[in-house]
């Protein structure tokens, strides 16, 4: 073991009922390195993270802290030994003052069982300053914006002296500032000797944060490498081989062939003068049998809510829609999806699966696909079966057991199950919302193949993605929008990532 | 992927309904065996027969409650409507409707009052727990106010009182009600489109609106079967106690509440059964029997039955965390 070895992961293996999802795994964190861990989801990532923070024990393999092998491991030891994470969604108490949710597992000022809170906020205060920051130790958690909270989980992970710091993905919810902020706290961190790991789907941000990568797959770990000794590229094709990338051209070059001209056709889908309450900016647009029209915009630009109204979900105050020329009045998602559209929500756990349910009935969760295959009310199972397994294996989705919850699925699983969900209805208009947030690069080319098929199939399909680097290649024209309104119309030649951009933010075309 | 989800099928769900009951199964066959061996009485043929039709209004109400702590709701008003549905069938029978008139209204008005309570919860986000609340003093007011507050008689040979104290060649009737309603209940729930949108809509009843799921229906429709089979209950009782009474069936909602949860329906919604349903009313009933047998004071059964509801909600959560 070398000098500046804080932990030692050694042959970890770990299986979950008959399904093995660590292979032999070592891994050696220096300390005040950052330590990027990439990997698909389902590589094994998090699983790795559970041991080490000793929510599960490994089935075999050693941990060592600080050159001590760690015989009884777990939540408690993990804790005690410097070993924080700081969660994809945050963990702190809304209700608490700054000061309170940092010493929250510390109550190091209590006398006779008591909190004094004064001093607790004076102790705060300084460890805020002391990293260079300018919060308000007093004031609750809730009043600040989230960028904030999430420095005040770092606070609180340097206030229970954490010599390791898991960080999952970090910027999966704050914006471009925000994420520079945070570059600078990790680099504080580094210079105080605190090693990260750094879990991204961002290769750009694992790139500029770290100094090495280990890359995990089918939860065996690959490789480590130095960062300055490797390239972005290499490393995806560790990740997924090359698979992603020429998926990627693929789609880009046939999306480019085969664009054309939709003006004097008749549109399947269109929206006229769309509002949402009076006075609101007006949105049109039409949408053409086997085209996929990108929408983008920053957070706030009105995307979400054009896909409420659009299914129903909000009220109209005023406008159009029309289905292959014939307008319809669609009150809810049920009204929707009774004419043909359906949809794949932005947040797969909260909008799209019912999480302690089975696979199949997830993927037949939709209550149009379920009529048309019962009868007298009653589902015919066998066809459900069949349907369900027909897209299990298409869209490969992994999984031991028709009956089994979705909860246990990787994040690229699930959405293949919340896409194939959309898919069992046979849609004519198909609304993807982020599809490919927070999923790792194989489920991505997944999507992108499947979308580029189903556009064969002649379905009209609505985009909706903040990822600017997709936008383009999959879309055959693409809508930025800005406060509410349609502010460019671009085709695949004008949408580049910089003109998009430019309009997002509200300038004009370059 | 194919194969491996045809082996592991059958052999899943005999392992997951084993790994459900036995437990609780263990814990009713123990009470069983060691009541029997401090009074034999206990395992008589008369008062296993008593348990069983004792459990009848329990076991209707429970499988009502079984829908809707599936939606993820709860229905406090079940006692109550019992009672009110009593009151009203027995007036109606005092006015010389047919038999059959009758039970149709009652069943009838309980479910447009089920459909109702079902309508308010979904369309208002009101908790399902106040509303109820409401109504369960709404309906014991209006049962008392009925007949300022004196019971309404059945004559004793009406034929309607058969329906909680006839036989079947040796089956007492409620029984027979009993077992085709849970047949009825456990079609519902495993094999129909509207059973598998209570479990969706109890799951995440964002995810089922947005795959074109109406949370209303449905909760109107959970709701309403609680409510009707609520109204048979009430139907049952008066007929076992020949007149329709103000203050029947009184705590029945926590019973019914107390089986469901003991039958492993999860609290939070969204996952449970119906079978599970039966082996709790089971388990309450012969609990209850077994203080009545050992001459325990009345009022501590409403403690047993309280703790019951509370320790079968925290294994619920234990096993919960655990998997």
């Amino acid at each position: 073991m070398n000098e500046d070895t804080i932990v030692c992961l050694n042959k970890i293996n770990k299986s979950f009922s008959t399904v093995q999802v660590l292979f032999d795994v070592d891994l050696e964190l220096k300390k005040g390195e950052v330590h990027a861990i990439v990997g698909e989801n389902g590589a094994g990532k998090s699983t790795l993270m559970k041991i080490l923070m000793g929510v599960y024990p490994p089935d075999s393999g050693e941990i060592i802290i600080d050159d001590i092998k760690m015989k009884k491991y777990n939540v408690n030891v993990a804790r005690d030994n410097g070993i924080v994470i700081i969660p994809q969604e945050l963990s702190l108490v809304p209700a608490y003052t700054v000061a309170e949710n940092i010493f929250l597992s510390q109550r190091g000022t209590a006398k006779f069982g008591f909190v004094s809170g004064r001093k607790m906020i004076s102790q705060a205060d300084a460890l805020i300053k002391e990293l260079g920051y300018k919060i308000d130790a007093g004031i609750r958690t809730d009043k600040l914006p989230i960028a904030y909270r999430q420095v005040v989980s770092i606070v609180k992970a340097v206030a229970e002296n954490a010599k390791v710091i898991i960080m999952d993905e970090p910027t999966s919810s704050i914006s471009k500032d925000e994420v520079d902020e945070l570059m600078k706290i990790i680099d504080m961190l580094k210079k105080r000797g605190t090693t990260i790991i750094y879990i991204s789907h961002l290769l750009d941000e694992v790139f500029s944060v770290s100094d090495r990568v280990t890359v995990l797959r089918d939860g065996k770990l690959v490789t480590t490498l130095d960062k300055k000794s490797t390239t972005q590229r290499e490393v995806i094709s560790f990740m997924v081989g090359e698979d992603l990338l020429k998926t990627q051209q693929e789609v880009m070059e046939k999306t480019k062939k085969e664009s054309k001209d939709y003006k004097n056709e008749e549109p399947i889908f269109e929206i006229s003068n769309l509002r949402r309450k009076e006075k609101e900016e007006e949105v049109s647009l039409r949408l053409h049998k086997g085209e996929v029209i990108g929408i983008t915009g920053l957070v706030g630009s009105g995307k979400t809510e054009l896909v409420r109204t659009i299914i129903g979900l909000d009220k109209k105050s005023g406008g159009q829609i029309f289905i292959e020329g014939k307008g319809v009045n669609l009150t809810s998602p049920k009204s929707a999806y009774k004419k043909g559209i359906a949809i794949v929500p932005e947040d797969r756990k909260l909008q799209g699966l019912v999480l302690i349910r089975s696979v199949i009935e997830n993927i037949a969760l939709s209550d149009v696909y379920r009529k048309r295959i019962s009868r007298a009310g009653f589902i015919n199972q066998k066809k459900e079966k069949k349907d369900a397994l027909n897209y299990v294996n298409k869209l490969k989705i992994r999984i031991t057991s028709l009956r089994q919850t979705v909860d246990n699925l990787s994040g690229g699983n699930q959405q293949k199950v919340a896409v194939s969900k959309a898919l069992m209805v046979q849609p004519k208009i198909l609304i993807l919302d982020e599809p490919t947030r927070g999923i790792d690069v194989g489920a991505k080319a997944m999507i992108y193949k499947l979308i580029m098929e189903l556009k064969e199939q002649g379905m009209g399909i609505l985009f909706f993605s903040s990822d600017i680097s997709e936008i383009p290649f999959i879309s055959d024209r693409v809508l930025v929008m800005r406060e509410g309104k349609i502010v460019a119309k671009l085709n695949t030649e004008q949408a580049t990532i910089e003109n998009m951009l430019n309009y997002m933010a509200g300038g004009e075309s370059v | 992927m194919n194969n491996i989800d045809q082996l592991k099928r059958g052999q899943g769900r005999l392992k997951k309904a084993i790994s459900n009951y036995l437990g609780i199964v263990l814990v009713l066959i123990v009470i069983m065996a060691v009541s029997t061996a401090i009074n034999p009485v206990f395992i008589k043929t008369s008062n296993l027969i008593n348990i069983l039709v004792n459990s009848c209004t329990i076991a209707l109400a429970g499988f009502g409650m079984t829908f809707v702590i599936l939606t993820g709701g709860i229905d406090l008003s079940v006692g109550a409507l019992a009672a009110f549905i009593g009151v009203f069938a027995a007036d109606l029978l005092q006015n010389n409707l047919p038999i059959f008139a009758v039970v149709i209204l009652g069943l009838l008005l309980g479910a447009a009052i089920g459909a109702g309570i079902g309508w308010i919860v979904a369309k208002t986000n009101i908790p399902a727990f106040i509303v109820t609340l409401g109504m369960m003093d709404i309906f014991r007011g209006l049962s008392i106010a009925y007949n300022d507050g004196y019971p309404v008689p059945i004559s004793l040979d009406n034929v309607f009182t058969e329906i909680g104290n006839g036989k079947l060649g040796t089956v007492p009737i409620p029984i027979i009600i009993v077992i085709v309603v849970f047949i009825v209940c456990y079609t519902l729930l495993k094999k129909t489109n509207i059973g598998r949108n209570v479990f969706a809509i109890g799951g995440n009843a964002e995810a089922a609106k947005l795959s074109g799921i109406s949370v209303i229906k449905t909760t109107m429709f959970a709701y309403g079967i609680c409510s009707a089979l609520t109204a048979v209950a009430g139907m049952i009782l008066a007929a076992r106690l020949y007149s329709g009474l103000p203050s029947a069936a009184e705590g029945l909602e926590l019973q019914a509440i107390a089986a469901v949860v003991l039958g492993g329906t999860s609290f939070t919604g969204g996952d449970g059964d119906i079978v599970g349903t039966v082996i709790g009313v089971l388990l309450l009933q012969v609990l209850l029997n077994v203080m009545v047998i050992f001459s325990f004071p009345a009022f501590l059964q409403y403690v047993v039955q309280g703790s019951i509801i509370i320790l079968a909600v925290l294994y619920d959560f234990i096993r919960k965390k655990r998997f």
